[in-house]
């Protein structure tokens, strides 16, 4: 009996200290100078819609929207389709006025059943990225009952996330790439540390995570940053005292992370860490990368909300020039 | 004839030259609802005891650090700009869940202003750790007589304190919140969303929340339309229009064929093409939600409006308590 005790207790260390690794990394910024990362707030050169769904019967589809919110500067964009297999469909040369919108139905342009859409601000003519920060971006989301695999429909609309440049790219004349400097010097940094808020799957059945990943080639299609890269923690709101379970493999993927509350393999775990008060945090470490977190009708609420972001990170991303 | 055509179209161009040029070009907003911050806002609530099952908010606050943090609450109901207020005590890591059926029963509109506060003083500090967000749902003809239920979600507003508040800025009695970009975060002063043509989608709405006065007098304003708003449609067709965000703490405008009332009407206006336009709107100072209800394209939620320049300096005044026992002891 006492050898077992004694185990247990070198387990709950053991379980404090993988927490607390975990934790050391998912620390909100401090300082009088925070660093800016994306928001889908505000104007950008580079706009990510971190999830754009369409299928034939176009029961599930995405109304995408790209403004020209400037009154003065036309804008060029490239369109960057990511599906989630990472091979990457392009839209090459939109062309927009001052003051121009357009907007497309994915099931109009995109065969394909989901993934994500990156926009950039290029020079039409030397075909180079640059900084013309006047995008803004808007979608709405309608999913049938079923298709996140539990919980209801899905209707709700999000702002995509726009990163600022804040210099033009260096881009060589020659080449059919260039690189997008994602390091708070060319454009905003990325995202990479996350928490969500999460109310318990059992009362909110299909609660979905989905992110989209900003590392790497989208030209070659190695496309990482939407993984989970070390334990996430779902943290019960601590109404009845605090009660925590680190969980392995939240996101998996690489360009392109869902994952399903209902559907993770440690779902008991999830379940019961949130038994408590019902509702908690869910706090997880990616190579960088935009997400959305989707709570389908089903439970009391229902809604797509963007991640918060409590960490940033330098990352690059090649995209073919067109 | 031809001279009267001629002036006409001068009087013309020079108008358009006029909406223009007075347009301002976006700025890099620091300001944003992904990120922690040391104030949160939620930009709108609503609630009905009657039936709270399905017209309600649920709101969530979280602290993302490892130390405790105490929260002043301020619930500011549209009607006549009252605030009420508690306290929350968020230990590290700890989420707090506020439905608005429970803590402000049957308001139309509100909202509601998070501050982190010192534990013994009551004043706000430049803690930024805090994290929110919302659920909203309300029922067919609620947001407005012609528009479907609403159901979504947003995510909180949060103002990253740079630096603690000036010593003389809290006296005990009140603070001085200076969203100046010094302090905190600025606010939104020209504000931008894209729109659909009410025809095709009925309901739209525009909130929009004042976050410059005095809470502790009523006084609180920003939330109105400054200036000419100006709304583009496909082809790039210029409309103006004013008066169409108006009210004091809160200000909303649904999108309806006369409001806001533009030449040829609105549906006319943005029928070119897919029915579809861009607003831009100046108010005084504060920030704002989309709403656009459910409807029979299926295209529905909620959104924050886009910022494209920020508010230089306002100031909100805050009541300030000492929150003794809030906390329990450590």
């Amino acid at each position: 009996m006492h050898a077992i005790k004694k185990i247990a207790c070198v387990l709950c260390v053991l379980w404090a200290g993988l927490s607390s690794v975990a934790l050391a990394q998912v620390v909100p910024p401090t300082g009088s100078t925070p660093t800016l990362g994306p928001s889908d707030q505000k104007a950008g050169s580079v706009l990510v819609f971190p999830l754009v769904v369409a299928n034939a019967a176009k029961t599930a589809d995405t109304r995408i929207t790209i403004s020209n919110i400037s009154s003065k500067k036309s804008a060029t964009i490239n369109l960057y389709f990511i599906p989630d297999n990472c091979m990457e469909l392009n839209i090459p040369g939109m062309f927009l006025t001052p003051n121009q919108s357009i907007t497309f139905a994915a099931s109009d342009l995109y065969p394909v059943d989901r993934g994500y859409l990156i926009v950039v601000a290029f020079d039409p003519t030397t075909n180079c990225p640059i900084q013309n920060n006047v995008l803004m971006g808007s979608a709405y989301v309608k999913l049938p009952s079923g298709y996140l695999g539990a919980g209801g429909r899905v209707n709700d609309g999000y702002n995509a996330a726009a990163f600022w440049a804040y210099q033009n790219p260096v881009c060589p004349i020659a080449g059919t790439t260039a690189l997008l400097n994602f390091d708070g010097v060319t454009y905003d940094k990325v995202p990479s540390s996350f928490v969500a808020q999460i109310q318990q799957p059992a009362l909110s059945p299909g609660q979905t995570i989905i992110t989209a990943g900003l590392n790497g080639s989208v030209e070659t299609g190695v496309i990482i940053g939407a993984a989970t890269t070390t334990t996430s923690i779902v943290r019960d709101a601590g109404k009845f005292g605090p009660r925590s379970r680190s969980i392995s493999s939240l996101l998996l993927g690489n360009c392109f992370g869902r994952n399903t509350i209902d559907l993770h393999p440690n779902i008991f775990q999830i379940n019961d860490a949130l038994s408590g008060s019902g509702y908690g945090t869910l706090e997880f470490i990616t190579m960088g990368g935009v997400g959305l977190l989707i709570t389908p009708s089903g439970g009391k609420w229902a809604g797509i909300q963007p991640l918060h972001t409590v960490g940033l990170k330098d990352v690059t991303l090649e995209i073919p020039r067109v | 004839m031809k001279n009267l055509l001629k002036l006409i179209i001068m009087l013309c161009a020079m108008m358009a030259s006029v909406a223009v040029s007075a347009q301002p070009e976006p700025v890099n907003i620091p300001l944003s609802d992904q990120r922690a911050g040391a104030i949160l806002v939620f930009p709108y609530y609503s609630s009905s005891m009657i039936n709270p099952a399905t017209h309600d908010t649920r709101m969530t606050i979280s602290n993302v650090s490892d130390t405790q943090q105490i929260v002043h609450l301020l619930m500011i109901d549209s009607q006549l700009c009252e605030e009420q207020d508690i306290f929350i005590c968020l230990n590290k890591r700890q989420s707090c869940e506020l439905l608005a059926s429970d803590i402000d029963p049957d308001v139309k509109d509100g909202y509601l202003i998070a501050v982190a506060v010192d534990a013994t003083t009551g004043c706000p500090v430049n803690k930024n750790v805090l994290i929110g967000g919302a659920f909203l749902k309300m029922p067919a003809n609620t947001l407005h007589s012609s528009a479907g239920a609403v159901s979504g979600a947003y995510t909180a507003e949060a103002f990253y304190a740079k630096q603690p508040i000036a010593a003389a800025d809290c006296d005990g009695i009140t603070a001085v919140i200076r969203f100046d970009g010094t302090y905190y975060d600025q606010v939104g002063k020209y504000l931008a969303t894209d729109i659909q043509a009410p025809s095709v989608i009925p309901g739209q709405t525009i909130v929009t929340v004042g976050l410059d006065g005095d809470i502790s007098l009523g006084d609180i304003h920003g939330a109105s339309q400054s200036a000419t708003g100006l709304v583009y449609n496909s082809i790039e067709r210029l409309a103006s229009f004013s008066r169409f965000l108006i009210g004091n703490c809160m200000a909303k405008g649904v999108i309806t064929d006369t409001s806001p009332k533009v030449v040829y009407r609105l549906n006319k206006f943005l029928s070119g093409g897919q029915n579809f336009g861009t607003m831009k709107i100046p108010i005084g100072a504060g920030v704002g939600l989309f709403i656009v209800p459910e409807n029979t394209k299926g295209w529905s939620g909620i959104r924050p409006m886009h910022k494209l320049t920020p508010h230089p300096g306002a100031t909100l005044v805050v009541p300030v308590f000492a929150p003794t026992g809030v906390c329990p002891v450590p």
